[in-house]
């Protein structure tokens, strides 16, 4: 079983060295070979599962790499989430060009983040953070359009300022502990019951900009809501679904929960910022009229709900928090895909300009409900029970005013995606869309199968939270 | 003293990298940049990051870079700077000032790197400690070279979905 975590890690690299080779033999080579890519690595996590127990070890190449329940959530949540955008890209990625190169860069970005995901190593950790983001710039870019490559280079420079935060960081970790690994640094950082050095709490800082930029937390937004609408919709999902939870929230949860010692002022740093997130990305989404940005808003809004769940110092809130990274990535994917389905018929992100689209595309427009259900926390729908989990983690932790806001904010979100949903899928269609057609058939296969998973997480919570959220909930409480 | 210069020397040349309107001089001034940190890490005594920085970022990078912006000189000529002139300098300022703030805490109260860490010759941190590193700079040289590729690539022309 060790095996599959090497396979996971390099699946990915291997198929973007063959598919040159695939492209010249024609699309479908390179469709099939970026599926199996895709595909592979969330089969060998799957299979994971069962078999975690304690945890696993892996050696490759004389590297050292390790698999706990926390990696497992994420890695989950990436290789799902990856696996359907390959799927749809086969499809959309037609009327951009460059099939292969987008499929390479696409599995480059996914072996950054899954090595990031199993590497025991802080400075290993960055590196593989480096990986994912360039192929991450490259890839809003890649429709070569001005606002694309305008986007590009905003989230270049603030991610540059991020990763040179989180470098700082590293630096005065090492200079404090004189070991960058996970296991080492816990031992050699951990409590003695005195003062945390004023070095640890400069280091707490800069990962909590540096990572928070990441995760794109308010204050620290200002690129996401450009790069995020203006990439290739299965980018889009990624970056919303997958990139800011992998490379800010897990890299957050790994450093705050196992690494630096107990920081009591980084739970009430999460609990403002998260509270400012939620309300303020809901609020900012409401005022949009480009669909894919109206749901980049709505992602700092549910971050914002994660971040909340970390901070709360609670078990409920730790899963609630957890949970919601998984659901958060199955609905918001599903969404981006859709409104990227709307953009490839009627090419346009107006939502003014459309309407009326549920008859003409019946499969995207159904999804839709399931992903605007899912996000406003509606049940049985998935992102009711996260919500949940944090709101009743709040009450618990005597945090009565946050738990309320917590329900405004789920009320307001149902409140502006139904206007989105009225807006774009219901109510008259606009005479310009007569002719319009549904999705092709690999791109309303992704979006059927990030809806269904929708709606199973929901019905099945219990099942899921059970398996692999309150395993990895239960790591971080323990400090492992 | 030399230090200082080179620490002085190298904020200036960034800052040149991000204000000449002429991609070369950008170029060379990244060279520099480049060239001026391999100094200081010789300085401090890491002579291999050193030979490292002087010869993949001062001089293979630059060298790419040089060839790119031979191969694109005549597109990109525009002059796209709307910034007000009093800007950069101010920015400069006021991050000349943080500088040395940091500095001098950092002077007082950093500690001495832990005995022992990072001890062992080059081949073994390079080969055995930091292996998944260089895995993770293989796959970083796809990134650069798919992505350059992705982004050089002609642009398909506008055609109607089906």
């Amino acid at each position: 079983m060790e095996s599959y975590i090497g396979w996971i890690l390099l699946v990915p690299p291997i198929a973007v060295l063959l598919m040159p080779w695939a492209s010249r033999l024609g699309g479908w080579a390179a469709n099939t070979l970026a599926i199996v890519a895709a595909g592979l690595p969330l089969v060998f996590t799957l299979r994971l599962i069962p078999a975690l127990g304690g945890g696993l070890t892996y050696e490759l190449f004389g590297a050292h790499f390790a698999l706990d329940s926390v990696s497992l959530l994420f890695l989950v949540v990436v290789n799902a989430v990856a696996f359907a955008c390959m799927v749809y890209a086969t499809s959309y990625v037609a009327h951009l060009g460059g099939r292969g190169k987008f499929f390479a860069l696409l599995l480059i970005m996914v072996f950054g983040l899954n090595a990031m995901l199993l590497t025991r190593d802080l400075f290993s950790l960055y590196l593989f953070l480096e990986v994912a983001s360039i192929a991450s710039y490259v890839l809003v870019a890649f429709g070569l359009e001005q606002d694309g490559i305008e986007s590009a280079v905003k989230y270049l420079l603030l991610s540059a300022v991020a990763t040179s935060l989180v470098l700082v960081g590293i630096l005065l970790v090492y200079m404090t502990a004189g070991t960058l690994e996970f296991a080492a640094l816990g031992a050699a950082l951990a409590g003695t019951g005195g003062p945390v050095p004023g070095l640890l709490l400069l280091a707490a800082a800069l990962f909590i900009a540096g990572f928070g930029l990441k995760a794109a937390v308010m204050p620290f937004h200002a690129w996401l809501p450009d790069a995020h609408p203006s990439a290739p919709a299965p980018i889009s999902a990624m970056l919303s679904g997958v990139v800011i939870k992998v490379a800010g929230i897990y890299a957050l949860v790994r450093i705050f929960f196992g690494i630096l010692p107990e920081i009591g002022e980084v739970r009430t740093v999460f609990l403002i910022l998260g509270t400012l997130s939620m309300i303020a990305g809901a609020v900012l989404a409401y005022f949009q009229s480009d669909f894919k940005r109206m749901l980049a808003y709505s992602s700092i809004s549910q971050i914002g709900y994660i971040l909340i769940g970390l901070g709360l110092g609670n078990l409920l809130g730790l899963v609630g928090a957890l949970f919601h990274v998984f659901n958060h990535a199955l609905f918001k994917s599903l969404l981006f895909l859709n409104s990227g389905a709307v953009q490839y018929r009627l090419g346009t992100r107006d939502i003014e300009q459309m309407g009326g689209l549920e008859t003409r595309m019946p499969v995207t427009g159904a999804t839709s409900v399931f992903g605007t259900l899912s996000i406003a926390g509606v049940p049985p729908f998935n992102g009711f029970w996260s919500k949940l989990f944090i709101i009743m983690g709040a009450l618990a932790a005597g945090q009565t005013a946050i738990a309320t806001l917590a329900i405004l904010v789920s009320l307001f979100t149902l409140g502006y995606f139904l206007i989105i949903q009225r807006k774009v899928f219901f109510g008259h269609l606009n005479e310009k869309w007569r002719d319009i057609r549904e999705a092709p058939a690999a791109m309303s296969l992704a979006v059927i199968l990030l809806a269904a998973a929708c709606l199973l997480t929901g019905v099945f919570f219990h099942s899921v939270t059970r398996g692999i959220v309150e395993p990895a909930a239960v790591i971080l409480m323990g400090g492992n | 003293m030399l230090l200082w210069v080179l620490l002085g020397l190298l904020v200036l040349l960034t800052v040149g990298a991000c204000v000449f309107r002429d991609l070369l001089y950008v170029a060379v001034s990244l060279a520099l940049v480049s060239a001026v940190l391999a100094g200081i890490l010789f300085h401090y005594g890491a002579n291999i990051a050193g030979v490292f920085e002087l010869s993949v970022c001062a001089g293979l990078i630059t060298v790419l870079f040089v060839s790119t912006v031979g191969m694109t000189k005549d597109s990109d000529q525009g002059d796209e700077t709307r910034m007000g002139r009093g800007f950069i300098p101010l920015v400069l300022l006021v991050f000349i000032g943080l500088d040395v703030l940091i500095l001098r805490w950092l002077g007082s109260a950093l500690p001495s790197i832990v005995p022992g860490a990072g001890s062992g010759s080059f081949q073994n941190v390079f080969w055995n400690l930091r292996s998944a590193d260089i895995l993770g700079q293989v796959v970083l040289i796809l990134a650069g070279v798919f992505g350059i590729s992705a982004l050089f690539r002609l642009k398909v022309k506008e055609k109607k979905h089906e």
